[in-house]
Parts: structure tokens; sequence; C-alpha cells
């Protein structure tokens, strides 16, 4: 299923994404059609950011933007969770 | 003039003193983040708008990925758009990628050490750069303009700034090579605000003003 940001319309997964919502808006998330919730774990996934191997990343930006935690998973699976993430901006 | 409506004035001219002094606390702090993919000419731009207000460059370009992996900061940049001042803090942003590979940059001459370093400070930027936009009080987002704009990263930071009602501002760049196509962009966002420029030569910076003038202050 997906849910349009703006207005909240939902959609079903077989509809065409490239076409906007009713309410005009272009961009349509994947939600999880038991919860009703964006489904920000690809896969059931807890790691944003998963180390392929030395010098190979995979990010998930979608849930960097949208969760506190980093959860990183390495090649050896070992997962580190930095909480919070605060980025150093000199902004107060 | 009765009491009343002397009392009326009165409280009306301090409300408007206190509007004043908040809309210009908003115009010294009103701080822009430059976000994007990597290699679409975000510094290239945060440059020319320093070197438009008479300020030194905020950091170097290169045809390497990922060449900006920390937050470059301007404070205090000033733009004059006819007889208005513009006033802004730049955050020049790590470029966004859903994946960091070492060996992308091995084309370049780096040596696999330093690739690899470069890599994991790569995908350190992006995580900052996407923890910065709750910081922001508004962005550019700068699109290659020679490029599909129909990305992933494209996609997710429009989405991020529409829901957290982040103003901004499309920049399709590169207008200045053959194969730019601002349509293309135009028709996959046609509701948001799009101001085709070139960073390099600077053409059409002085509508990319007017837009932040109209759109964000």
């Amino acid at each position: 299923m997906y849910k349009c940001i703006v207005c909240g319309r939902t959609y079903p997964n077989d509809y065409d994404i490239t076409k906007p919502c009713k309410c005009g808006s272009k961009i349509l998330v994947k939600i999880n059609d038991k919860k009703g919730e964006p489904d920000i774990s690809f896969d059931g996934r807890v790691e944003n950011i998963t180390v392929k191997t030395k010098g190979i990343f995979e990010i998930n930006i979608n849930s960097i933007i949208t969760e506190k935690t980093i959860v990183i998973k390495d090649e050896s699976n070992i997962y580190y969770v930095k909480v919070p993430w605060k980025p150093n901006t000199g902004i107060e | 003039m009765d009491f009343i409506t002397e009392i009326k004035t009165k409280i009306q001219n301090i409300l408007n003193i206190l509007k004043g002094l908040f809309k210009t606390k908003n115009k010294n702090k009103l701080t822009i983040g430059f976000f994007g993919s990597p290699n679409v000419g975000k510094t290239s731009l945060a440059n020319r708008i320093c070197i438009d207000a008479g300020e030194d460059p905020i950091g170097n370009v290169s045809v390497i990925p990922h060449e900006t992996r920390e937050i470059l900061r301007k404070e205090g940049v000033t733009i004059n758009i006819g007889d208005a001042k513009l006033s802004m803090n730049i955050l020049d942003l790590p470029g966004v990628s859903i994946k960091v590979d070492y060996r992308e940059f091995l084309n370049y001459g780096l040596s696999i050490d330093e690739a690899q370093e470069r890599a994991r400070e790569a995908t350190k930027g992006i995580v900052e750069a996407l923890k910065v936009m709750e910081k922001v009080d508004a962005a550019l987002v700068i699109l290659d303009s020679t490029q599909d704009p129909r990305t992933q990263v494209n996609i997710t930071l429009l989405g991020a700034m529409e829901a957290r009602e982040i103003p901004f501002i499309i920049v399709a760049n590169k207008i200045d090579l053959e194969n730019s196509n601002v349509d293309r962009i135009k028709k996959m966002f046609p509701e948001y605000p799009i101001v085709a420029v070139s960073a390099l030569t600077g053409k059409d910076m002085d509508k990319l003003y007017n837009k932040i003038k109209e759109n964000i202050r």
C-alpha cells in the first residue's frame, strides 16, 4: 500500500506511483499494510547502515531521516547503535 | 482620542515593535542547507554565492565524488538584490547517496587505503547531512540537470522536506552543459519552485536570489 505524505490518501500496492496523488503531491511512500505506518525498516531490517565489506556501505537514507538512532551492521553481522546522533553544525 | 483607543494604539505599537524585532532576528539567523546527491554542484553553488557576496569560497570542488565529507558553514553571507539585501548562513552539506563504494574512488588514482577511508568519511557525512535537516530554516535541493531526476535520493529528500514543512527550492544546476534538460525536472516536480542556473558560469544566479527572496524569506 502507498500513502501520500501530504494528504494521507492511500493507494493499493498495484498503484502506478509515477502518477501524482489526487491532492497534487507526487510523493507517495510505501507503508506497512497491517500497521498503516511507513515501512521504514525495509524488509524487516533494523540497521540503517550496512557495512558490506571494508569501504563499501549501504545507507537507508529514509530511516536515517526518520529514526533517532543510527544502527550500523558490520560485515561480521555485529550491530552498533548510536543514540542519539547529533550533527556538529554549530547551530544551536 | 479616548482612553481605550489610546491604549489600543499603544499596544498595537508595542506589538509592531516586537514583531519587527523577531523578524530581524529571523532574518539574521536564516540558515539554508544545500542538499543533494554527490557531484551535483552543491559546493560550486555555495562558492558562487559566496563570491557574489564578496566573500571567500566555502570549500574545494572536485570531480571525485564525495569531496565534501563534513558540513561546511559560512555565516552572514549577504547578497544585494536591487535595493534589498539577502542575508543567510550557508550550510554546504555532504552529498547524499544510498551506497558508497571505495572502488569508485580507485578510478581517480586513490590508493585502496585512501579510497576506503574516503568511503568511511563519506558515509559519516551522509548521516550528518540527513540529520541536519531538522536544524535548517530552509533548503536548496540541488539537482544535476544533465541527469535523470527520478532518484531515490531526490524523492526522499523532497518528501522529507515537504513532510517537515521546510521551505525549499529545487536548483537545476549545470545548465551550461549541452545535455542539460531542465524540462525533465519541471515535469517530474511540477508543484515545486525550480530555478535553473549554472553555478560554474554564474548564469541566472539573480533568478535564484529572487526566488529565495520570494519563497523562503
